[in-house]
C-alpha cells in the first residue's frame, strides 16, 4: 500500500513535491477550463504553457525584475518586482496566451481597437498585405506588442477567467497576472501569443497573492528565513567548545540539583 | 409547522431565475481582475420592457446581423412564455486608462496617447452602434474575466446562457445602462438545454440551398475547381460540371452602409424615447438604485 505523506515544508523536499503535484494537476485542469470558455464564434485562440519547478520559476521571476527595472521610477516598476516575489512563492505557473489578438483579429469591425466602427487602427499599425497581417514582425519597444484586436483580448478574458473559476471550484488559490506574461514571452513562452498573463497557483497555508505588505521584494518570507540563516551563524559563535565546558549542561544540573533540594525539604 | 404548498415545479422555477441572476452578480463581482480597477455595474431586464430590445435588434439587426440571431432566439422564448432573464453587464471606466503602465497593449506608447485619441476619435453612425473605442486592453481582458465570472455561475446552477454582444448593445442603445463604456447581455433561461446554440429557428428557417449559397460565398474555395484553366470556377449542383458559377469580387457600398446606419440610429432613437416614456408610465425611475424587476 504506497504511502503519499505531504507537507509543505521544506520548501522542495521530496513531501513537499508530493503536494506539489497536485497542484500541478490543478493547473492542468485550469487551462482545460480556459480552453471550453466562452469566445466569439467558438474559435480556438488559447494556447497554454504550464511550467514549475525551482530554476523555472526562478528564472520566470529573474525576467519580471529585469523588466521592473527598464521601467525605474514608475510604480509598475514595483508591482514588477512585487510579483517576481509571488512567482518564486508559488507552487506552479500557468501560462496562458491569446494567438489570434496580434495576427488574426475577429475582423468583427467592433470599433474596440480604433472607435470608428472599423479595424482600420489596428491594420494601420500592423505590416499587412491586403488584410492580412504579416506574422513575422515579431519586434516591439513597449511591454506588449499593440495594437490588439479587442474582441480577441475580450474574449481572452474569459479563457483566464474560467481558469480562475476552476481553481476556484477547486479551493486553490490563483491570480492572474500580467506581469509574469510578460516576462514569460520574451523567455520564449506561448511563442505564438502578443497578449500573454501568467496565472499563478498555490496550495498553501497562505494565500500569497494576498495581504503583501510594500517593500515586497525586499520583505518578504524568503528574505526573513535568510535574516535568520545569516545572524543565526554569527550569534552561534557566542559559544565555546562543548566538549569542554557546556553552560547548558551546567545550568542543567544545577536545576535538577536544586529540584532534588526541594523534594527533599517537602518531605521532611 | 410547514404551511402545505402544492407548487407547479416549473413556473416556480421560472421564477427563480432571478436568484441565479443574483448568484451570476455575486461571482461576477468577485472575479479576481488584472488591473482590479474595472468599475462594473449590472442591471435586471425581465418582462415586457424586453419588446422594446427586440424592436432594437430588429433594427440594428440591418447593420450587423448577429443582433437579429439574437433578436429572434429571444422571442422564440419571450413569445413561448419562456422568456430568460436578461442580466446587462456593463463597465464603466474601460475607455480611459488612469493605470500609467504605458504598456502599448492598446496601441500607443502611453495610456495618456490613448485617452487623448479616445476623446478626440470622430464617430460615424456605424461606429455609434457598435463599440465605442479604443480602450483600455488590460481593462477590457479584465471585463471578459468579469463577464465569464457571471456565465460560469450560471452554468453551475445549471442554467442556459449565452454572453451576447448583442443584447447589451441593443439595451444601452434604448436607454439602459447610458454611463457605462460597453455593456454586455447575459439571457439567463430558459430551462431548456443549449437553448442559445443550435438554434431553433435557424434549423427552420435553413434549407440546403439557402445554406450552400452562404457557404459558397464565405469559402468559395471548398468547392474550386482545378485552377489551371485560368476560370474563377466554383462546383454548384449535383451535376456540377453542367452548372459552373463564377466566383466574382465587387465593391461593398460603405457610404451606403453609413446611410443605412444613420436611419437605424434614428429609428432606435425613437425606440429609446418610447422605452423611457414606458418606463415613466410604470413609475420606473432609472437612476433609482432598486429597480423593480417585476415580470
Amino acid at each position: 500500500m504506497p504511502v503519499i505523506r505531504m507537507n509543505d515544508w521544506p520548501p522542495y523536499s521530496a513531501i513537499d513535491q508530493n503536494r506539489r503535484k497536485c497542484a500541478v494537476e490543478a493547473a492542468r485542469l485550469m487551462a482545460n477550463a480556459a480552453m471550453t470558455a466562452p469566445n466569439a464564434g467558438g474559435v480556438s485562440q488559447v494556447e497554454a504553457t504550464i511550467l514549475y519547478g525551482m530554476d523555472e520559476q526562478e528564472q520566470l521571476a529573474r525576467k519580471m525584475e529585469e523588466l521592473a527595472w527598464q521601467v525605474d521610477g514608475k510604480l509598475i516598476s514595483r508591482v514588477f518586482k512585487y510579483e517576481a516575489v509571488m512567482v518564486r512563492e508559488s507552487d506552479v505557473v500557468l501560462l496562458l496566451g491569446d494567438f489570434r489578438a496580434k495576427d488574426t483579429p475577429m475582423d468583427a469591425e467592433c470599433g474596440f481597437c480604433s472607435g470608428t466602427g472599423n479595424c482600420s487602427f489596428l491594420y494601420e499599425h500592423r505590416p499587412q498585405i491586403h488584410g492580412l497581417i504579416d506574422p513575422t514582425k515579431r519586434s516591439f519597444d513597449t511591454l506588449v506588442d499593440g495594437p490588439l484586436c479587442g474582441v480577441r483580448v475580450h474574449d481572452f478574458g474569459y479563457a483566464v477567467g474560467s481558469a480562475l473559476y476552476m481553481a476556484n471550484k477547486l479551493m486553490i488559490d490563483a491570480r492572474a497576472f500580467w506581469t509574469v506574461g510578460v516576462a514569460a514571452q520574451r523567455l520564449g513562452y506561448c511563442p505564438d501569443s502578443a497578449i500573454q498573463v501568467g496565472v499563478l497557483v498555490a496550495a498553501l497555508a497562505k494565500n500569497p497573492y494576498v495581504d503583501v505588505n510594500t517593500d515586497y521584494h525586499v520583505v518578504n518570507l524568503q528574505r526573513l528565513i535568510d535574516a535568520n540563516r545569516r545572524l543565526y551563524a554569527l550569534y552561534r559563535q557566542a559559544g565555546g567548545d562543548y566538549r569542554v565546558r557546556d553552560p547548558g549542561f551546567e545550568a542543567e544540573k544545577q536545576l535538577r540539583k536544586d529540584t532534588t533540594q526541594t523534594h527533599q525539604e517537602e518531605e521532611e | 409547522m410547514v404551511d402545505m404548498r402544492i407548487l407547479d415545479g416549473e413556473k416556480f422555477a421560472h421564477e427563480k431565475l432571478l436568484d441565479v441572476a443574483a448568484s451570476c452578480i455575486h461571482s461576477l463581482h468577485k472575479a479576481p481582475q488584472v488591473t482590479g480597477r474595472v468599475k462594473v455595474k449590472t442591471m435586471i431586464l425581465t418582462g415586457k420592457v424586453l419588446e422594446f430590445m427586440f424592436e432594437a435588434q430588429a433594427i440594428l439587426g440591418r447593420v450587423a446581423i448577429f443582433n437579429i440571431l439574437s433578436g429572434a432566439t429571444w422571442q422564440r422564448a419571450y413569445y413561448a412564455e419562456e422568456p430568460p432573464v436578461l442580466l446587462l453587464i456593463g463597465a464603466q471606466n474601460i475607455a480611459r486608462s488612469e493605470l500609467n503602465w504605458d504598456c502599448g497593449a492598446c496601441g500607443f506608447k502611453t495610456c495618456r496617447e490613448m485617452n487623448k485619441y479616445h476623446k478626440d476619435v470622430k464617430r460615424g453612425a456605424v461606429a455609434e452602434i457598435m463599440m465605442h473605442g479604443p480602450v483600455c486592453m488590460w481593462k477590457l481582458f479584465d471585463f471578459g474575466v468579469v463577464c465569464d465570472w457571471a456565465c460560469a455561475a450560471c452554468w453551475q446552477a445549471n442554467v442556459t446562457n449565452r454572453i451576447e454582444a448583442a443584447s447589451g448593445m441593443c439595451a444601452k442603445a434604448i436607454g439602459f445602462m447610458q454611463d457605462c463604456d460597453v455593456v454586455y447581455g447575459l439571457p439567463i433561461g430558459p430551462m431548456k438545454d443549449m437553448f442559445w446554440y443550435s438554434r431553433e429557428f435557424i434549423g427552420e428557417m435553413m434549407d440546403q440551398d439557402l445554406w450552400l449559397e452562404h457557404a459558397q460565398v464565405n469559402y468559395p474555395v471548398l468547392w474550386s475547381v482545378f485552377p489551371g484553366h485560368g476560370r474563377p470556377t466554383i462546383k454548384h449542383g449535383q451535376k456540377w460540371w453542367e452548372g459552373l458559377r463564377e466566383r466574382t469580387l465587387k465593391d461593398f457600398d460603405l457610404e451606403g452602409y453609413e446611410k443605412i446606419a444613420e436611419e437605424c440610429l434614428k429609428e432606435v432613437g425613437t425606440v429609446k424615447e418610447r422605452t423611457m416614456q414606458f418606463l415613466k408610465d410604470n413609475n420606473i425611475d432609472l437612476t433609482a438604485l432598486d429597480i423593480p424587476v417585476k415580470p
